[in-house]
């Protein structure tokens, strides 16, 4: 019913795409979060030049 | 913002759970270093230490991370589960936060497990789909994450919008139970997944230690990963509270 | 909104089919698919009438005055579920009968054990979307998001329908000491009980 021994290809496939996966969603996590901080600067440097008051804590 | 840290002074953020995430330690050095070094320790252990298994062949390997992503899949989904009836109850959006991020995580992992199911069912099956009923269930699982992240992408951005999405957190956990046992009995006649646990295939302790090696990987990637996709979600936040300030 | 809902299925009938006959499909792989089409018929009008149900009574503020006016929201629930209920039922009748005539003759046969599947499956189908439908009308795009939030959770509803159909088909009676049966009608009080309990939450403002 099982295949031979010998089915290294499908392991590599298979250990490829699942590290892919996780890089990929690792690596856009962290490209999403460097483009958000510093967006976040950029509003707090407005609000303070502003003269806006500081966000409440939640 | 560092890669894997932030610049705490130079974010004027009074959320504290968003600055605890930002300069934490266990966030920032501990989770990610801990989390590569078990992963390779597993990756050594599961190429150059385990054994072939003799019936099942090479591509057997996948076990050790196939099965730990399901379990981390369901561990996510018990989060949501937790974090809406908690957020439905309290109405604190820190719970909703949660909830947004273990479902990302739970989805992360659905696709791992689903993609690896169906390149070890083509190695066994010379089929790569065969409505087999655990990877069938996880085809559900995988829609119904999908369908709560359409939730999310479509709301409009009022009050309502987190119960919603709590609702249907609710909804989705606790169908998951029925759906897999729904699935086993309609095709309890094509029972083809690899009862490697249940039928005593791990004689050789080895494969035990394997999969207790590769478990903690995953569990402490997933860990590291949840903390960081709930910063992001909190930064979100904060970018949209500043905001309205202005 | 009966008309539209009604059409839609109908013409969903039509269109299986014409595919199927062009296909070139046998009378006995019929009496295997014809069930399943019946189900997809349903599931795909069923949203079509559950969206337009839900438009209807939104408009002009209608629904937010009914639960403003201090009702418990269990009450408004059960009575739009119930409508809800009393449609699908009647659309699934009216396109069974069609799927009979254009088919699958065999089918009209079965219309009364099949009236009685349709009814314990939109307790359940209708309790749930009568829930996310009121998710989905808060949302853009609610006609993509409905259905994309309720199949993935009717996949137990369906499984169960379709079993009980097809055993409807081969054994000639409807099974009610069966696996399937019980699993149809605890799906039902169970998605009925849980759907009340969550409809306050999502029209609360």
């Amino acid at each position: 019913m099982w295949s031979s021994v010998d089915s290294y290809p499908e392991l590599f496939c298979a250990y490829a795409s699942l590290w892919g996966i996780v890089a990929v969603y690792l690596w856009s996590l962290s490209a999403e979060q460097r483009k958000l901080a510093k967006r976040l600067v950029e509003l707090e440097s407005e609000l303070t030049l502003s003269g806006g008051h500081a966000p409440l804590s939640d | 913002m560092r890669l894997f840290g932030g610049q705490g002074t130079s974010v004027m953020n009074h959320n504290k759970l968003l600055s605890v995430l930002i300069e934490s330690r266990l966030v920032n050095i501990v989770l990610p270093g801990l989390s590569t070094i078990v992963v390779f320790a597993a990756l050594y252990f599961v190429f150059l230490i385990a054994p072939n298994e003799s019936t099942l062949g090479a591509v057997q390997r996948v076990f050790y991370f196939h099965v730990p992503s399901a379990i981390v899949s369901y561990l996510m989904l018990g989060v949501v589960l937790l974090s809406s009836i908690s957020y439905l109850y309290t109405r604190k959006s820190v719970w909703d936060h949660i909830a947004k991020s273990a479902a990302s995580i739970a989805f992360l992992f659905c696709c791992c497990v689903l993609v690896t199911g169906m390149i070890w069912g083509y190695s066994s099956w010379n089929r790569i789909w065969n409505w087999e009923p655990r990877l069938t269930s996880f085809l559900i699982l995988w829609l119904v994450l999908l369908s709560y992240s359409v939730l999310r992408q479509y709301a409009v951005d009022d009050s309502r919008q987190a119960a919603f999405a709590a609702v249907l957190g609710i909804l989705a956990a606790l169908n998951v139970p029925v759906v897999i046992f729904s699935i086993k009995l309609w095709q309890d006649a094509y029972q083809l997944h690899p009862e490697v646990v249940a039928q005593n295939g791990l004689r050789d302790p080895l494969f035990g230690y394997g999969l207790i090696v590769a478990g903690l990987a995953i569990l402490l990637l997933a860990v590291w990963l949840f903390l960081l996709k709930l910063r992001t979600v909190l930064l979100q936040e904060e970018i949209r509270s500043v905001s309205r300030r202005i | 909104m009966i008309t539209s809902s009604l059409g839609f299925a109908l013409l969903l009938v039509v269109v299986a089919s014409i595919s199927l006959r062009a296909s070139g499909f046998g009378e006995e792989e019929l009496r295997t698919i014809a069930c399943g089409i019946s189900w997809v018929v349903y599931c795909f009008a069923g949203v079509v009438a559950l969206n337009l149900n839900f438009v209807e009574e939104s408009q002009d503020g209608a629904l937010s005055a009914v639960m403003a006016s201090g009702v418990e929201p269990v009450y408004p629930f059960v009575s739009k579920a119930f409508v809800n209920l009393v449609l699908l039922v009647g659309i699934h009748l009216l396109s069974n009968l069609a799927l009979g005539v254009l088919l699958y003759e065999p089918m009209l046969y079965g219309l009364g054990s099949m009236l009685i599947i349709s009814v314990l499956a939109s307790v359940s189908f209708c309790s749930l979307g009568t829930l996310l439908s009121a998710i989905a009308g808060a949302t853009k795009g609610r006609e993509i998001v409905l259905p994309l939030i309720l199949f993935p959770l009717s996949v137990p509803i369906l499984l169960a329908s379709v079993s009980l159909s097809r055993e409807v088909f081969e054994g000639g009676a409807l099974a009610t000491d069966g696996f399937w049966f019980s699993l149809e009608v605890g799906l039902g009080i169970i998605s009925l009980a849980l759907s009340s309990v969550l409809f306050e939450f999502v029209t609360r403002e």
